[in-house]
């Protein structure tokens, strides 16, 4: 299967997100294209879980096109949308923690019915974290925090996404664990699933990234690319507004 | 000794029943955030089908007891928490109190107010003599029959695709609909547990007493209830052992305790249920694993 680089995976135009009246999120439009990794980057509360949390239905949201591959998310319950192919990882990776790791990652395959698509998914994810399969039959809540976020994109993964969601993956990991993760991540991306990732970690994610959007009180302030990664300055301003 | 272990037996047997009672409110409130009273009448509902069809037939008693009581807690779901799904569980509480009272009015118009009464399953009534012990079949019944219920229950959870689902959904409804866990199926398959489990201790209660009324069910949900809660409410197996807990400090009251004593084995029960809360608030089980719900 070729990839078409302007094959757009997600469309997102106008959302908006607002708990009892108080906007988290206004107008906000990016995309993801195949085989693209896409960054959103912004400090605390700048509406960055509520971007994620509001394309899946997991809260509610209204914008004038959210579509994955051309397909109307809007309507969707949150369980519709993760079955329409867009897998989130959601912030603190709520992983089972009374169930094993390998009973997660079943979770994560619920809706597939292609057993032989689902061993090889199954053996490249233990190929990405090796420590899930050493693990397969602890309780996931014993893993440690790096080991649960591997976890949960392992899970997530097993869904065969089309496009993969990550909300700060890298949140209380520890340094090397961070990398542990973007690696995985970009060899995610290299295997044909597109990633939209949620970070704090400005720096790594705008290295990393296709395109990084920034995002300040609910709205894109400002979109980067690799090149901007080491301008300091600029990610400064990114944060801090102007 | 001899009565001691005939009371043993006698308290392990309400127990099992309590414990199947409590089984089913702690099912549904873990994946419906939903304690549910209106269990009660799901209970009295499969009684009324006991009572009523075993001079009939006694297979249609059974299987008219099993549908109506999955029937009554799908359709109470349907007609009411189904639309408070995003309301708090003090919310759904109250309201399961209103479902409760309906349909005890609903039970009095449809069958009186007075005591309906019929003989279920009268060859359990007999007693059976195993080595100088004179044992209740109807007890010994009770416990395999929990046994069994809770054993299929147990795997069907922690062996099956679907079980799997619905303990992913009684830990984080809104992560297990992210994963793309069907929330409809798991809330259907779970009020279809609970109506069974209903099914079963109305069985026991039935035969017990050969008789019921609107308000049958009542006793065994608060109680069951009550288990659910000391065992935590949060912990699928907590509130089976807080459920079995209940009945066997009840069945020991009533017998040990002096004869004019026997009114107070209640306000002991609550006065136990008291302590334990006043020690750990959240139920003996469900210390560990409080903070991994959102």
């Amino acid at each position: 299967m070729s990839l078409d680089n302007t094959e757009r995976v997600l469309m997102v135009s106008g959302l908006r997100v607002a708990y009892g009246g108080i906007p988290a999120v206004s107008d906000l439009s990016f995309h993801v294209n195949a085989g693209e990794m896409v960054g959103i980057i912004g400090p605390n509360g700048a509406g960055k879980s509520s971007t994620l949390l509001g394309v899946v239905n997991a809260v509610r949201s209204e914008s004038a096109e959210t579509s994955l591959r051309g397909v109307d998310l809007r309507r969707m319950a949150p369980e519709q949308v993760a079955r329409a192919g867009l897998a989130l990882v959601t912030e603190g990776h709520h992983i089972f923690g009374r169930l094993s790791v390998r009973d997660n990652l079943r979770l994560g395959s619920t809706a597939r019915r292609d057993r032989r698509g689902l061993a090889d998914d199954l053996r490249w994810v233990y190929e990405l974290f090796p420590i899930l399969s050493e693990f397969a039959e602890r309780p996931a809540g014993l893993l440690s925090g790096g080991q649960q976020q591997q976890l949960a994109i392992g899970r997530a993964l097993l869904a065969a996404p089309t496009l993969l969601a990550l909300d700060e993956p890298s949140l209380g990991l520890s340094p090397t664990a961070v990398d542990t993760v973007f690696a995985a991540i970009e060899s995610i991306c290299a295997r044909g699933t597109a990633v939209l990732i949620v970070e704090q970690r400005a720096q790594q994610t705008v290295a990393t990234a296709t395109r990084t959007y920034v995002l300040t009180e609910g709205r894109i302030t400002m979109t980067l690319s690799p090149n901007d990664a080491d301008d300091s300055a600029l990610l400064m301003k990114a944060y801090l507004g102007s | 000794m001899i009565p001691v272990i005939q009371s043993l037996i006698d308290a392990t047997s309400a127990g099992a029943v309590y414990a199947l009672a409590a089984l089913g409110i702690g099912l549904v409130f873990g994946v419906l955030r939903l304690a549910n009273f209106a269990n009660g009448e799901i209970i009295t509902g499969a009684a009324y089908a006991l009572i009523l069809v075993w001079p009939l037939s006694w297979p249609l008693a059974l299987a008219a007891s099993v549908v109506v009581a999955i029937a009554l807690s799908l359709l109470m779901d349907l007609a009411v928490f189904r639309w408070m799904r995003s309301q708090s569980a003090a919310s759904l509480l109250i309201a399961s109190f209103g479902v409760s009272i309906l349909l005890q009015r609903a039970y009095e118009g449809i069958f009186g107010v007075n005591v309906r009464t019929g003989a279920v399953a009268p060859a359990l009534t007999r007693s059976v003599n195993v080595g100088g012990l004179r044992l209740s079949m109807l007890a010994i019944v009770a416990i395999i029959l929990a046994a069994v219920l809770l054993i299929a229950v147990h795997f069907f959870l922690t062996k099956s695709r679907m079980g799997l689902q619905v303990q992913a959904a009684a830990a984080n409804f809104r992560e297990a609909r992210i994963l793309g866990i069907r929330s409809g199926v798991m809330i259907a398959v779970t009020l279809g547990m609970s109506g069974i489990l209903a099914a079963a201790v109305a069985f026991v209660l039935t035969t017990q007493s050969g008789a019921v009324n609107p308000t049958f069910g009542v006793q065994a949900t608060l109680f069951g209830l009550i288990g659910a809660v000391i065992g935590g409410l949060n912990r699928i197996g907590g509130a089976l052992v807080g459920g079995f807990a209940v009945g066997f400090a009840l069945s020991l009251f009533t017998t040990w305790l002096p004869s004019g004593f026997g009114d107070f084995r209640v306000a002991l029960v609550y006065l136990l249920v008291i302590v334990v809360l006043l020690i750990a608030p959240n139920g003996i089980f469900a210390g560990r694993t409080a903070k991994e719900r959102t």
